[in-house]
């Protein structure tokens, strides 16, 4: 587990991930997922996270296949 | 009739018809029917074969087909742009036939393997046959693309959703080519913003058709671009193209490694 999730997704070589990780659209669709965490989340549409968590299944089932 | 006679008169002729064809009005572009100049081109080769080498009459034609192709991509007229990028596209196909089956030639030289029958086609991906350009080849091409500013008339300004939909065999072939700019990748990016719905989709799939074939390079800096969207402007689609982007670029960066 990372102690602070979003500097990795920042920084992913700070964190030890490796030199020129790149993780692309990764950390905008985990921003959009906890956006909807937050208070005002009614005001985006619903649909979007749910969207995003699916996109960022599909795009970890990759490196995580057996 | 002499065979002296015969071979002035048919390179007379040739001469006059290739003047002809190459000097052909916008307006007249515009009223050619889409398959009489395949029908032209055809039988004009079949003529030219009679007092001119073959080689010869291939690159006669084939300069032609694309110099065609590219005068139609330019027209204002819808039908023809898209004849003019469905006839690119095939001399695509046609001059990657060709540098295909020359690797196989030589891979058999170099075995010193006899192959068993002519290697006169290759088979595209709906098993269809394809066959090799004789003169026009990969570099010829993309130099005449460059030259032409073909990318420029594809994702400049007034690029039509019709015309993109189909672009992306010429977007692969030039960073294939590494004729790929940053300034095409720009612009590329640049006609779908602020534009209708319809055409955003489509640039999304031209974009996600190419990303693996594009530099790293411009793939990070086309990202740059697409991370660029503000969060109120996400929508399903936006989010769908992030990660389809995102899925192919891993991809092409594992497989470089």
């Amino acid at each position: 587990m990372f102690s602070d999730f979003k500097a990795a997704l920042e920084d992913p070589e700070k964190v030890g991930l490796g030199e020129g990780v790149k993780l692309y659209g990764l950390p905008i669709l985990w921003n959009i997922v906890q956006d909807s965490f937050q208070a005002d989340a009614e005001k985006k549409s619903g649909g979007l996270p749910r969207v995003a968590l699916e996109a960022m299944e599909e795009i970890l089932a990759r490196p995580l296949a057996p | 009739m002499s065979e002296e006679f015969a071979s002035k008169f048919v390179g007379t002729v040739g001469a006059i018809v290739t003047e002809r064809l190459t000097g052909m009005t916008d307006k007249e572009m515009k009223e050619l029917d889409k398959d009489s100049l395949a029908e032209v081109l055809y039988s004009f080769r079949c003529f030219l074969a009679l007092g001119t080498e073959e080689a010869e009459a291939a690159r006669q034609i084939e300069e032609m087909q694309l110099s065609f192709a590219v005068r139609f991509l330019k027209t204002t007229y819808l039908e023809k742009r898209l004849k003019g990028v469905s006839d690119l596209r095939a001399l695509l196909e046609r001059a990657h036939a060709r540098a295909v089956l020359q690797r196989q030639r030589q891979k058999a030289v170099d075995a010193r393997v006899q192959l068993q029958r002519p290697l006169t086609h290759i088979v595209g991906p709906e098993g269809q046959k394809i066959r090799p350009t004789s003169y026009l080849d990969q570099s010829l091409l993309r130099d005449f693309l460059v030259r032409e500013k073909v990318a420029e008339t594809l994702f400049g300004e007034g690029a039509h959703p019709e015309i993109l939909k189909r672009a992306a065999p010429v977007l692969r072939f030039l960073c294939e080519q590494g004729a790929a700019t940053q300034e095409i990748i720009d612009m590329v990016w640049s006609c779908q913003q602020g534009k209708h719905e319809e055409t955003v989709r489509v640039v999304y799939g031209l974009i996600k058709e190419v990303v693996t074939d594009m530099p790293p390079e411009l793939v990070a800096s086309l990202f740059a671009k697409v991370a660029q969207q503000p969060p109120d402007d996400y929508s399903e689609m936006y989010v769908e193209f992030l990660k389809d982007f995102t899925v192919r670029a891993l991809g092409a960066d594992e497989d470089a490694s």
